[in-house]
């Protein structure tokens, strides 16, 4: 493997939450240019590594590393993560009232620039972007402006979600169970805006409990999360497997390993 | 006897004050020295300053030697301005509807020592009249940036069917430290409709006490959104008489407190007669080591029906270690009334600081927008851009310092 494409390098790490040990030793290397798709039974560990990627403080790292485009992430705070290129994609995109959508998005670029010493986005400039970009996932430009997520209903919170991730451009995205809650025309759209975004430079790591999201965003990788570990590593197949035998015989599998 | 042996704190701090130059009648100076004789400090067994101690006043030194105006920050291009340096108008113009010179001052109408103090050393007393529906608008700029005793009694009257606004530029040098103690009677007459902005932006050391004392005639509106920006000590006391039926009463406030601060907002609306709609919004931010204070009182009198009362206060705590202590209260005689309260006070959402931070936010921009948001609630009400624009940028200003 051509070492210069690593992304993101995550080497046995474990984790807590209240005392209560989440990961338990999980590797996982994403090169540049690649979709991989994470699925696994409740309770696995999925949404802790969500976390712990964007840099949430409740876990507490016991062992491992994660290294990010060379540098050590579990170093570096939120923001940090995020002027280097890291975005998460909520499964549940928080609300807030009074601040509207566009200027916070305006005022995270240009701390995203400041941090590259790069020049502040222009006005003419950022609203041409509002414009391209929210086309791509189809959001309305009134909710574009309006406050974060605030009486959205499930799937434009989630079409924001990649609004938000095409406006940021990110070199690695994590996707928290997009797919929850969404109808199959929502799921869609996000699907085609995660894919327009696609590019050899950046990739992204798919969270999922059901397969049905693979349909539309078709991963390079497919993992399976068990009790804190990834346990099985395949193509594409691997997730229809997944979603016609159930988690079970992976389960059964390791106990016989 | 005990009375004539015992120096009280009021004594104390008379003797470092300067008696007025303005005239007085004799009745007027009786009345207030009597008053003053007789009170001494509240203190926390007085329920209306139960959290709020002026002991301090008598620490401050009130040394100042008169000093020039630094080129104060008006924030009305088109308002007629009087400028008041260190308690003393300075620019002592004829204007028509502004008036600054006396024969003599009214008497005193309240039983308020405080209000007594600023009659007997008085600094300067304006009149601002409103008599067409022009809406012109005043301001008056308080620049104090020496430590001194800053006394002004003020009159604000809007005449049948007019329409005026008034805006209190209050502004210290940053660490003055002043005693402000201001007394401001207000008149808005039948179909008048008066627009009353105060923006308190002292010195970090500095003292202010405010007094209004406002009388609301038939079919009139009264609007008074209130800025304690900064300061050591602030205490707003604001007592609205609704003396006519059909009348509208708006009163808005915001403040962001940090380090030692303490601010303290005392409403009172007191719906005399039916048919009449208040609402009252006051939402803070308190940082550091600073307190705040919210007590609003709705009185609906007995034949009082028919009145829409809404008020609520929201407090956001920034540190562990800031206190915030909210009564509001309603009292309620009549029966067919609609009237409503409530106090909040909570810490930021720190999901949302979280979810602002993936996006590349510091976490300072990211509470900085959300305060900015919360606080936003009660700037939308303010319906004079310059005033809105100039707390706003006061508020950015409190958080990069």
């Amino acid at each position: 493997m051509d070492k210069s494409k690593d992304m993101i390098e995550i080497k046995n790490l474990h984790a807590n939450i209240e005392g209560k040990e989440i990961l338990k030793g999980l590797t996982l290397t994403v090169n540049a240019g690649e979709v991989h798709a994470i699925m696994g039974p409740n309770g696995a560990g999925k949404s802790t590594l969500a976390s712990i990627l964007a840099g949430r403080e409740e876990y507490e790292i016991t062992e491992g590393e994660v290294t990010f485009e060379g540098a050590d992430l579990l170093d570096l705070s939120t923001e940090e993560r995020a002027h280097l290129g890291l975005f998460l994609a909520f499964q549940y995109p928080v609300e807030i009232p009074g601040v509207s959508n566009v200027n916070f998005l305006r005022t995270a670029i240009n701390e995203i620039r400041e941090a590259k010493e790069e020049k502040p986005i222009s006005a003419k400039e950022f609203m041409a972007m509002v414009r391209e970009k929210s086309k791509i996932v189809e959001l309305d430009s009134k909710l574009a402006s309006r406050s974060v997520n605030e009486g959205f209903s499930g799937g434009e919170k989630k079409r924001n979600e990649i609004f938000q991730m095409a406006m940021l451009n990110p070199k690695l995205a994590v996707l928290d169970e997009t797919d929850s809650g969404l109808d199959i025309d929502a799921l869609r759209i996000v699907a085609k805006g995660v894919n327009t975004l696609k590019s050899a430079e950046n990739a992204s790591i798919v969270i999922t409990h059901y397969q049905r999201l693979l349909d539309y965003i078709v991963p390079d990788f497919v993992h399976v999360l068990y009790d804190g570990r990834i346990v099985k590593t395949g193509s594409k197949e691997l997730a229809l497997e997944l979603e016609e035998k159930g988690y079970d015989w992976i389960k059964e599998e390791i106990q016989v390993g | 006897m005990e009375d004539l042996l015992t120096q009280t704190k009021f004594d104390l701090l008379r003797t470092r004050l300067k008696e007025t130059e303005l005239p007085l009648s004799e009745t007027a100076k009786q009345r207030g020295q009597s008053l003053l004789q007789h009170s001494d400090f509240p203190t926390r067994k007085n329920e209306a300053w139960k959290y709020t101690n002026v002991n301090g006043l008598n620490k401050l030194l009130l040394d100042g030697s008169s000093s020039n105006s630094s080129q104060p920050n008006s924030i009305s291009n088109g308002a007629e301005r009087l400028h008041i340096l260190n308690g003393c108008i300075s620019n002592q113009a004829d204007v028509p509807g502004i008036k600054t010179s006396w024969n003599s001052l009214p008497e005193l109408s309240t039983e308020e020592p405080f209000d007594a103090l600023n009659l007997l050393y008085c600094t300067c007393a304006v009149e601002l009249t409103f008599d067409d529906t022009e809406n012109k608008t005043i301001e008056l700029i308080f620049e104090n940036n020496c430590n001194s005793v800053i006394s002004p009694r003020l009159f604000i009257k809007c005449k049948k069917g007019a329409t005026g606004t008034v805006i209190l530029n209050f502004q210290g040098s940053e660490r003055n430290a002043s005693f402000i103690n201001v007394s401001t009677y207000i008149d808005v007459e039948e179909n008048a409709n008066l627009s009353i902005h105060k923006i308190q932006k002292n010195g970090a050391e500095t003292f202010d006490l405010q007094r209004e004392y406002v009388n609301q005639a038939a079919n009139s509106r009264f609007t008074i959104n209130t800025f304690p920006l900064s300061g050591r000590m602030t205490r707003n006391d604001l007592f609205i008489n609704v003396n006519g039926n059909n009348c509208e009463t708006f009163m808005n406030g915001a403040y962001t407190l940090k380090g030692k601060s303490h601010c303290d907002n005392h409403t009172t609306v007191d719906h005399k007669v039916a048919h009449c709609y208040s609402k009252e919004l006051y939402k803070g931010v308190i940082d550091d080591r600073a307190t705040n204070v919210f007590n609003g009182k709705v009185f609906v009198r007995k034949d009082a029906q028919k009145i829409n009362a809404f008020q609520s206060n929201a407090n956001i705590l920034l540190s562990e270690t800031g206190t915030v202590n909210s009564k509001p209260e309603l009292e309620i005689y009549a029966d067919d009334v609609k009237c409503s309260h409530g106090s909040t006070t909570g810490q930021l959402d720190e999901e949302a600081v979280f979810y602002l931070r993936t996006r590349g936010l510091s976490e300072k921009s990211a509470k900085e927008l959300l305060v900015k948001a919360f606080l936003g609630e009660v700037l939308e009400e303010v319906d004079n851009l310059e005033v809105r624009y100039y707390v706003e940028k006061q508020i950015e200003l409190h958080f990069s310092a």
